[in-house]
C-alpha cells in the first residue's frame, strides 16, 4: 500500500475509537487526502505542512517558552583546498547567531564527495536558520528523521558538520568547553594518540622510528600493508609478505609501542582471516578494516577466527549503523568517525552503545582539524575510550603548519603521546573566514582509483 | 586482549584522591557530599537525599534508592577535590549504590554553574511538556475508580492499574476474565484516558501471556513487568504470544540485560530506575532503545528532586514516551496529562533543607 494512503486509512480508523487526550489523535483533513507524491505540493516556511498536525512548521514553534534567546541567522560552507587538487578538501561549517560574535564551526568533509556535501549542508539552511540552536538533539533529529531516506555517508557528513557547530555554539554560550557539558574529562593529560608511520622500507627506518616514537612519548602506531590490489583470494606470496612485513615492524618497534595494522578493507574475509591468523603472536593493537564495511557479518566472522583485536567503523553512519556491528559483539574496537557518523552526538551515542558490550573506541578523525579537536571532547568522557587516530607523522607535517596557522596553536599535535584538551569554551578554537581565504576550493576530486592485474576494480 | 585490558582501568587523575593544588585550581571542585534519610530505612517509601557541595559555593541535588554511611564515606573519598562538572567521569569512582543520585546532584551543579536547565546542558529540550501517567491505588475496582476520578481531576490522562492480585498459580480463565473486566470498567469511567497495567513481576511467563491476550484488542498502552525478567526464554513466552506492548525494567541494573531483550525483541519500553542509573545512564540506554524503535520510561520511587529529575530526563533524550511521578497527594500534577518543564538553572527546584536536616546519615 502506498505510505500515505495507509496513514490517510489509519487516522479513519482511529477516528471510529475514542479519542485519546494521550494520542492527541489528529482531526487534519489533509492527512487522509494527500497522497504525498504529488509533485505541486510546496512546503514553505509560511505554510502549514499537510502532515503537520500541531500547526507547527519550525523547530522552534513549539519551544518559545523555552527558548533560549539564541537562534540561528546564517550558515556557511567553506570548501578548504590544501592543494588545488586534493582529492579530500576539507568542508566547514560555519553558523551564525542573533548573539554579537557567537558563532560556531564544525567539519562535514567526505573525502572525495567534497561538492556533493557542501551542497548537502546548504540544504540544511532553511531548516536551521530562525531555530535555537541550543536544542542540538531536537535539530539533530529533525535533520535525520525529517530526511526520510535517512542518511548515508553525504547526508551524515553534512549533519555532522552542522552537529559540531552546535555544540561548539553551546559550549560557547554556556562558557564550557565541550568535554564538560559531556561529563569529562576521565584524563585531565589529554588525550592518547597514535600516529601514522611514514616508511619502514629498512631496518634503519624502523629503528629511527622506535627512538622518535619514544622520545616524543608515543605509545602507539599504525602501519599499512605492502601491497595495494589484494584479490578476495590470495597468492601465497602475497600472503607471505604482508605477514613478514608485520612481523618485522614488530621486531623493530619491540614490544612496548603498540602496533595497529590498517588492512583498509582491501581484501575479503578468507584472506583477511588468514593473515590476521598468522600474526596472533605479534599481539598487534588491533588490524583495522580487514574486510569492507557493509557486512558485519563478514566481520564477525573473521574476528571469531583468532585472538587478534579487530577495529572498524569510519565508514558506518549513526548509531542505526553500528547497531549491528555492536549487537554481534565480534569486533574489539570501533572507530567511529566524527565528520560522518553524524557529529559529537552521535558519536556520543554509538561510543554509549558500544560500552554496554564493552567494545573499546578508537575514534577515527582523519580529515581536518576541527572534526579532529571536536572528537578530543567525546574521547575525555568515553569510559570505553581507547585511543584517537591522529593522521600525521612523528614529525610534523606540512599541514600541521597550515592549521597552527589558522588556530595560534598546534591543532593534534601531542605533547608526551597525549593530545592536550582544548580549555576554551566550545570545542576551544577560533578561527577566521580571513584564514582559509589562501586555500580557496579546487572543486571535487575523486580519490584514487586501483585496480588488479587484470584491470579489474580493487579496493582503495 | 590483555594490554587492552590492562588500559581499559587506570583513570589516572580520577581514581587517585585529588591533591591539595587540583583542589585549588579545579572550578567547582567537590568540598563534601552530605546525605539524608528520607522515610525509614528499607520501607516502601524509604529514599536518600544527596547534598553535593562545592567550593565555589553551589550545592546540588540528587537522589539515591539507599546510602550506607560506610557507602557515603567512600564516596567522600572518592570525589572530593574533583571537578563537580565531570559527572561522567567521576561515576566510575563512586560506589554503585551513590551513582545515579551523584549523577544527578552533578548535573544539577553544572546546570546551576552554566545557568541552564540540565537538559539544555544535554542538547535539549527536545520536547515541550512531558507525558504523564499515575499509578492508580487501591485493590477492589471500586477503590481504583474513585482514585482514577481523583488522579483525573487532577490533571492525569493515563494511569497504571494493578492487576487483580493472583491468588495461585496458573489461574486460567477467571483471572483473564477479571483483568479484561477491571480495564473496561476504567475505560467507561474515563473514555478520554488510557491505561496500562502493572503486575510487579507477580506472574508467571504463561499467565502474564494468557492475561496479556484477553486485554489485547483493548489496547493498553502497555503491560508492565508483567514477570520476573529470570531469563530471556521465559520472556519469549510474552512477549512472542501477544501484542500488547511489554516493559521492564525495575529491577534491572545491568545495561546489559536492557541489550540482551532489545536484541532478542522482547521489550517495547525500557522503565530503568532514574536513581540507579542517574540521567546520564537513561541516556545511554536511550542511545541504544533509539536504534531498536523502543521508547524510555525511567521509573523511580524517590520523591521531589527525582520527579524533577525524570522531567529534565525526558526533555534531553528523543525517545522518551510518559513520565510516572511519585507523591500523588503533593504533585507535581500535570495540565491535559503532561507535566511542563522546569525551566530553572540546573533541576530547577527549590529544595527546602528543613525538611530533612535532622535526618543527616554520617
Amino acid at each position: 500500500m502506498n505510505r500515505r494512503k495507509f496513514l490517510g486509512t489509519a487516522a479513519m480508523m482511529a477516528a471510529a475509537v475514542p479519542a485519546s487526550r494521550l494520542g492527541a489523535a489528529s482531526r487534519n483533513p489533509d492527512l487522509a487526502d494527500s497522497c504525498g507524491c504529488n509533485p505541486f505540493h510546496a512546503q514553505t516556511r509560511d505554510s502549514s505542512y499537510a502532515f503537520n498536525p500541531n500547526g507547527q512548521t519550525m523547530a522552534s514553534d513549539a519551544f518559545r517558552e523555552l527558548s533560549s534567546g539564541i537562534k540561528i541567522t546564517n550558515l556557511k560552507v567553506f570548501g578548504v583546498s590544501l592543494t588545488p587538487n586534493s582529492d579530500r578538501p576539507y568542508v566547514f561549517v560555519k553558523l551564525e547567531t542573533n548573539q554579537p560574535g557567537l558563532v560556531g564551526w564544525g567539519e562535514a568533509t567526505l573525502e572525495g564527495k567534497a561538492k556533493s556535501t557542501m551542497s548537502c549542508v546548504e540544504d540544511f539552511r532553511d531548516f536551521l536558520i530562525g531555530n535555537d540552536p541550543m536544542q542540538v538533539e531536537h535539530l539533530w533529529q529533525s535533520m535525520y528523521v525529517h530526511t526520510f531516506y535517512r542518511a548515508g555517508p553525504l547526508i551524515g557528513s553534512a549533519i555532522s558538520g552542522i552537529d559540531q557547530a552546535l555544540w561548539d555554539i553551546r559550549g560557547k554560550a554556556l562558557n564550557v568547553p565541550v568535554y564538560q557539558l559531556l561529563g569529562g574529562p576521565y584524563d585531565q593529560r589529554g588525550i592518547r594518540g597514535y600516529y601514522h608511520v611514514e616508511s619502514v622500507a629498512t631496518a634503519e627506518d624502523l629503528a629511527h622510528l622506535r627512538e622518535s616514537a619514544l622520545q616524543e612519548g608515543v605509545s602507539c602506531l599504525k602501519i599499512g600493508l605492502p601491497d595495494h590490489d589484494y584479490e578476495w583470494i590470495e597468492t601465497n606470496a602475497k600472503i607471505d609478505r604482508a605477514v613478514k612485513y608485520m612481523q618485522r615492524v614488530r621486531e623493530g618497534l619491540g614490544n612496548s609501542i603498540d602496533i595497529a595494522v590498517d588492512f583498509h578493507a582491501k581484501m575479503g574475509p578468507a584472506v583477511a582471516s588468514i593473515m590476521i591468523k598468522e600474526v596472533e603472536p605479534l599481539h598487534l593493537l588491533f588490524v583495522e578494516e580487514p574486510c569492507p564495511p557493509e557486512n558485519p557479518q563478514a566481520m564477525a566472522r573473521i574476528a571469531r577466527h583468532s585472538t587478534t583485536p579487530i577495529a572498524t567503523g569510519e565508514r558506518l553512519v549513526t548509531a542505526y549503523g553500528c547497531r549491528e556491528l555492536i549487537e554481534l559483539g565480534a569486533v574489539d574496537i570501533l572507530q567511529t568517525d566524527i565528520n560522518h557518523v553524524g557529529g559529537i552526538s552521535a558519536l556520543w551515542k554509538v561510543a554509549a552503545m558500544a560500552n554496554i558490550s564493552d567494545i573499546s573506541m578508537a575514534p577515527h578523525a582523519c580529515e581536518g582539524p576541527i572534526g579532529g579537536l571536536a572528537t578530543l571532547h567525546v574521547d575525555s568522557a568515553m569510559p570505553n575510550f581507547l585511543v584517537q587516530e591522529i593522521c600525521s607523522f612523528v614529525k610534523p607535517g606540512e599541514k600541521e603548519k597550515i592549521w597552527a596557522d589558522w588556530f595560534g596553536f598546534p591543532a593534534m599535535r601531542m605533547v608526551d603521546g597525549r593530545v592536550p584538551l582544548p580549555t576554551k569554551p566550545g570545542l576551544g578554537f577560533e578561527l577566521s573566514e580571513e584564514a582559509l581565504k589562501k586555500y580557496p576550493f579546487g572543486g571535487t576530486k575523486p580519490m584514487e582509483f586501483v585496480w588488479h592485474q587484470d584491470g579489474s576494480v580493487a579496493a582503495l | 586482549m590483555t594490554s587492552l585490558l590492562a588500559r581499559r582501568k587506570p583513570l589516572p587523575l580520577i581514581s587517585q584522591a585529588a591533591s591539595a593544588d587540583t583542589i585549588a585550581t579545579v572550578p567547582h571542585s567537590i568540598s563534601e557530599v552530605r546525605a539524608f534519610q528520607m522515610g525509614s530505612p528499607g520501607s516502601e517509601n524509604s529514599y536518600v537525599v544527596l547534598q553535593v557541595r562545592t567550593n565555589s559555593g553551589l550545592i546540588g541535588y540528587g537522589e539515591c534508592n539507599a546510602l550506607s554511611a560506610t557507602d557515603l564515606k567512600a564516596t567522600n573519598q572518592a570525589v572530593v577535590g574533583h571537578a563537580a562538572t565531570a559527572y561522567q567521569a567521576l561515576d566510575a569512582v563512586a560506589p554503585a549504590t551513590v551513582r545515579g543520585g551523584l549523577n544527578i546532584a552533578l548535573l544539577d551543579i553544572l546546570g546551576k554553574a552554566t545557568g541552564a536547565p540540565i537538559y539544555r546542558v544535554l542538547g535539549g529540550p527536545t520536547r515541550n511538556k512531558a507525558r504523564a501517567i499515575a499509578r492508580l491505588s487501591g485493590s477492589s475496582d471500586g477503590e481504583l475508580r474513585s482514585d482514577l476520578q481523583k488522579q483525573f481531576a487532577a490533571g492525569f490522562r493515563a494511569f497504571l492499574i494493578p492487576i487483580p492480585a493472583p491468588t495461585a498459580r496458573n489461574q486460567g480463565s477467571d483471572f483473564a476474565h477479571l483483568t479484561a473486566a477491571r480495564l473496561q470498567v476504567m475505560r467507561n469511567s474515563a473514555p478520554d484516558a488510557d491505561f496500562a497495567f502493572e503486575a510487579h513481576a507477580e506472574l508467571t511467563p504463561g499467565d502474564a501471556a494468557s492475561m496479556a491476550a484477553a486485554v489485547e484488542s483493548m489496547h493498553p498502552l502497555w503491560f508492565d513487568e508483567p514477570c520476573p525478567v529470570s531469563n530471556l526464554e521465559v520472556i519469549h513466552k510474552i512477549a512472542d504470544e501477544t501484542v500488547v506492548p511489554v516493559g521492564f525494567g525495575r529491577t534491572i541494573s545491568d545495561a546489559g540485560t536492557f541489550q540482551d531483550l532489545l536484541r532478542a525483541g522482547l521489550i517495547d519500553l525500557l522503565r530503568p530506575d532514574l536513581l540507579t542509573y542517574g540521567i546520564t545512564g537513561i541516556r545511554r540506554l536511550a542511545a541504544m532503545a533509539e536504534t531498536y524503535y523502543v521508547d524510555l520510561a525511567p521509573w523511580h520511587k524517590g520523591g521531589p528532586i527525582a520527579n524533577a529529575a525524570a522531567l529534565h530526563a525526558a526533555a534531553s533524550i528523543p525517545n522518551f514516551f510518559i513520565a510516572q511521578t511519585t507523591n500523588a497527594t503533593a504533585g507535581p500534577f500535570p495540565r491535559d496529562g503532561f507535566f511542563e518543564l522546569p525551566k530553572g538553572p540546573g533541576l530547577g527546584i527549590d529544595v527546602d533543607q528543613k525538611l530533612f536536616e535532622g535526618n543527616r546519615i554520617a
